[in-house]
């Protein structure tokens, strides 16, 4: 991905996505859980096909960020628009936007009592209400993208930790999604699994998906992000392309937390 | 781990696990004697074992007095079913075997077809499997046999269930895909045809099977273009309408509805798949046993008894209980408080009082709840019951279930746009049932012990037999530890039974799960 925004310097403004048009957009958002305020008026832009990569340390409000887009949380306040669509109360209106949301978990969340065909054909058959050969052609075609088409007959505890997120990956995009979010996908995986997640991450990517990725995988970031979110206390604390924040952070706390990790 | 290490022999193949086969002194060396302590605990409790094994063997075969037991064996068996109309329970029997092979063969046909589908190797349930299963029910029939029958009528019906049972199994594990749907369909038509046959509601008949052949019509119809096969589904749907019109009752809507769901399906352009035709079967049995409450005729639930109206209690019970604790276990976790408040109301009264004040309940003011003009007959009051007191537990433990499936699986199904129905009913309830198999079946033993208490409302079921028996001038205060060890002994084989087939499916339905 060739670097598109304007920004040359790095700051906390999460809104500029330069020349793309808004795929997704945050402002004002604030969450609580209880008297704990984990978002703390968090404005941000993300583009179309832009790749997004949030880090922060942990309790930092960066799986919050993203599970608010799909409304598995319930932001206090602000608004959440994606694609068009702002995020509302109604059940209508949030079910349309997570049928345009895919979302990947750190603990894969397969349904084990599934195959790996029924577990990616279960949303599209009865949400989209596509017929069920059709549903596994496609889920045949997802299947060969993530490069395990024949494990398609097993069941999700017959696969490693690996295989099942790509899997995780391929049920995701069964929904045709426009914007994929995901938290810490690698984060639950052995250190030899990685690789290949993080592989068709890219491949995802280069094709132009529009990404949200909470993650700690910082060569993953360098390579692949369009832009680098830095969040601490709930706050977006720095925002830049990858080059400048990686080599130039501006802040105390984003250097702090990149000598701790790096 | 050492001593493996320690002894390489030569001509040992390390790349196979080590023989831990071994013989019985190795065995008894390495359990019975293998500290001092316990020689000396073997060696104290063998002769008091042996003893107490003397005592039981010199009780069953030498000083018991089985005559009371063996005179009456019909009477404990079905009580005082008319003894013209007997060959009902024959034919009862009877197509259930047959109905009972061809599920089984038909499920073999297809766990063999899903084999070669996803080239795994095709293990089949071995007989093995089944003895291990049914032992203690046969040993207790063969033992009935040789010991209390001389004549060739009983083992006559006993061979006959076998061979149809075995035919039917045969024929069915042979059978291509195509023809499954009529497999399961042949057994559920021959479930409900099983109990018609007994009660006599023969008008009725023709009801359940239609209700239990959707399924196979469905399937039917899936090949079809369509606008057809809703066409054909449709006119299903209006037939019972038909029915509906002809014989007016709140019971004639079940086939309605589901004429005009099989309709949807077929206009959608699926099929049912194996799970909503197992739950229209249920349905299906579900309907005719409220109908059985109501519409009387042939030989009614009231003559029933003896060790078969145990059985047919626990069916109904088991089958009428299930979908209501369901129904109260989500109704528990329910968004809406009035719903919550009713679920948490029921299971609590339920769970509260004991038993036997609902069945004598049930006997003296159920009718003032229902229409009196046609009172429920008291075998339908007992099982209502039961049905009633079980569903609160099994609500209790399905549960149980529901909140052992991680919050993540919820999660999933909502990040893709299920809704919250289709989350309970795709993804959380499949998980949370398959967890609380064994809670489930040791409900349903409880179940089926707790019909013995029908003996408190004057039901003649096993336990209540035995008693009328002996009060009998002939039999008085003669035969006593022998008819009950009998009576002991026969629901142990049976509850054995379904505890060991729970265990199997327990297995089995964990395949690929770890």
């Amino acid at each position: 991905m060739t670097d598109q925004t304007n920004s040359t310097a790095v700051d906390a403004d999460a809104t500029n996505i330069g020349d793309r048009e808004v795929m997704i957009e945050v402002a004002g958002v604030d969450k609580f859980f209880g008297d704990f305020q984990a978002l703390k008026g968090i404005d941000m832009l993300v583009g179309q096909q832009e790749v997004v990569v949030v880090i922060g340390p942990s309790g930092s409000g960066k799986s919050t960020l993203i599970r608010c887009i799909n409304r598995l949380e319930k932001h206090d306040r602000g608004r959440i628009v994606v694609d068009g669509i702002e995020l509302s109360d109604d059940v209508r209106n949030i079910q349309e936007i997570r049928r345009e949301t895919g979302m990947v978990f750190q603990s894969f969340n397969l349904f084990p009592h599934l195959t790996i065909l029924d577990n990616i054909t279960l949303a599209p058959r009865q949400v989209r209400r596509i017929p069920k050969a059709e549903a596994e052609a496609k889920a045949m075609e997802l299947l060969e993208r993530v490069k395990i088409p024949d494990q398609a007959r097993k069941f999700p505890g017959q696969l490693s930790g690996g295989q099942q997120q790509r899997v995780a990956i391929a049920r995701s995009l069964a929904m045709n999604p426009k914007v994929l979010l995901f938290d810490e996908p690698t984060s639950a995986l052995d250190p030899e699994m990685i690789k290949e997640v993080l592989d068709t991450m890219k491949d995802l990517a280069s094709e132009g998906m529009t990404m949200i990725c909470v993650t700690h995988e910082m060569g993953f970031a360098r390579e692949v992000a369009d832009r680098v979110l830095f969040m601490a206390d709930g706050q977006v604390v720095e925002v830049g392309t990858p080059e400048h924040f990686f080599t130039n952070p501006q802040e105390e706390r984003t250097r702090l937390f990149l000598s701790q990790i790096l | 781990m050492t001593d493996f290490m320690t002894t390489p022999a030569s001509s040992e193949d390390f790349s196979k696990p080590p023989d831990s086969s071994q013989s019985a002194t190795q065995w008894a060396k390495r359990n019975l004697f293998n500290s001092p302590l316990n020689t000396v605990i073997t060696l104290l409790f063998a002769p008091i074992a042996a003893y107490l094994l003397y005592r039981l063997f010199r009780f069953v075969f030498i000083t018991g007095q089985w005559e009371p037991v063996a005179r009456n064996l019909e009477n404990f068996m079905i009580g005082q079913y008319p003894r013209e109309e007997r060959w009902r329970i024959v034919a009862q029997l009877l197509i259930l075997a047959g109905s009972f092979g061809v599920l089984m063969g038909a499920m073999r046909s297809s766990a063999r077809d899903t084999a070669e589908e996803t080239g795994e190797p095709f293990e089949p349930t071995s007989w093995r499997t089944y003895l291990s299963s049914f032992w203690a029910v046969g040993a207790f029939l063969l033992l009935i046999l040789v010991a209390f029958v001389d004549t060739i009528g009983p083992w006559l019906l006993t061979g006959g269930v076998f061979a149809l049972g075995l035919v039917g199994w045969a024929v069915a594990s042979r059978i291509t895909a195509g023809l499954r749907p009529f497999a399961y369909s042949l057994a559920a038509v021959g479930a409900c045809a099983s109990f018609q046959v007994l009660s006599g509601t023969g008008g009725w008949a023709w009801l359940y099977t239609t209700v239990a052949l959707l399924p196979a019509l469905n399937s039917l119809v899936g090949r079809l273009p369509r606008a057809t096969a809703a066409g054909v589904a449709g006119a299903g749907a209006l037939a019972s309408v038909v029915a509906f019109g002809l014989r007016p009752g709140l019971l004639m809507l079940v086939p309605v509805a589901i004429g005009l769901y099989a309709a949807f399906i077929a206009y959608r352009g699926d099929r049912i798949d194996g799970g909503r035709a197992g739950a229209i079967v249920l349905v299906g049995i579900a309907v005719f046993l409220l109908n059985g409450a109501i519409d009387h005729g042939g030989i009614d639930w009231k003559e029933w008894g003896g060790f078969h109206l145990n059985l047919v209690a626990t069916v109904g019970g088991v089958v009428l209980a299930f979908p209501l604790g369901v129904l109260l276990a989500l109704g528990r976790r329910s968004d809406l408080p009035a719903v919550r408040m009713l679920s948490v109301g029921y299971i609590e009264f339920f769970r509260g009082a004991p038993l036997i004040t609902f069945l004598l309940a049930a006997q003296f003011f159920l009718g003032f709840f229902l229409n009196t003009a046609n009172p429920l007959s008291l075998v339908t009051r007992a099982i209502v019951a039961v049905t009633l007191f079980s569903a609160a537990y099994i609500a209790e433990i399905i549960r149980g279930g529901l909140q052992s499936v991680p919050s993540g699986q919820i999660e999933a199904g909502q990040a893709q746009g299920l809704s919250q129905a289709k989350i309970m009913r795709l993804i959380v309830l499949p998980q949370a049932l398959r967890a609380v198999i064994p809670a489930m079946v040791g409900q349903f033993i409880s179940l089926f012990k707790d019909t013995s208490l029908f003996s408190i409302i004057a039901l003649p079921e096993f336990l209540e037999v035995r008693g009328q028996i002996h009060a009998q001038a002939e039999f008085r205060g003669f035969g006593i530890a022998e008819s009950l060890t009998f009576v002991a002994v026969g629901f142990a084989v049976v509850a054995f039974s379904m505890s060991r087939e729970s265990q199997r499916l327990e297995k089995r339905l964990g395949v690929g799960q770890r």
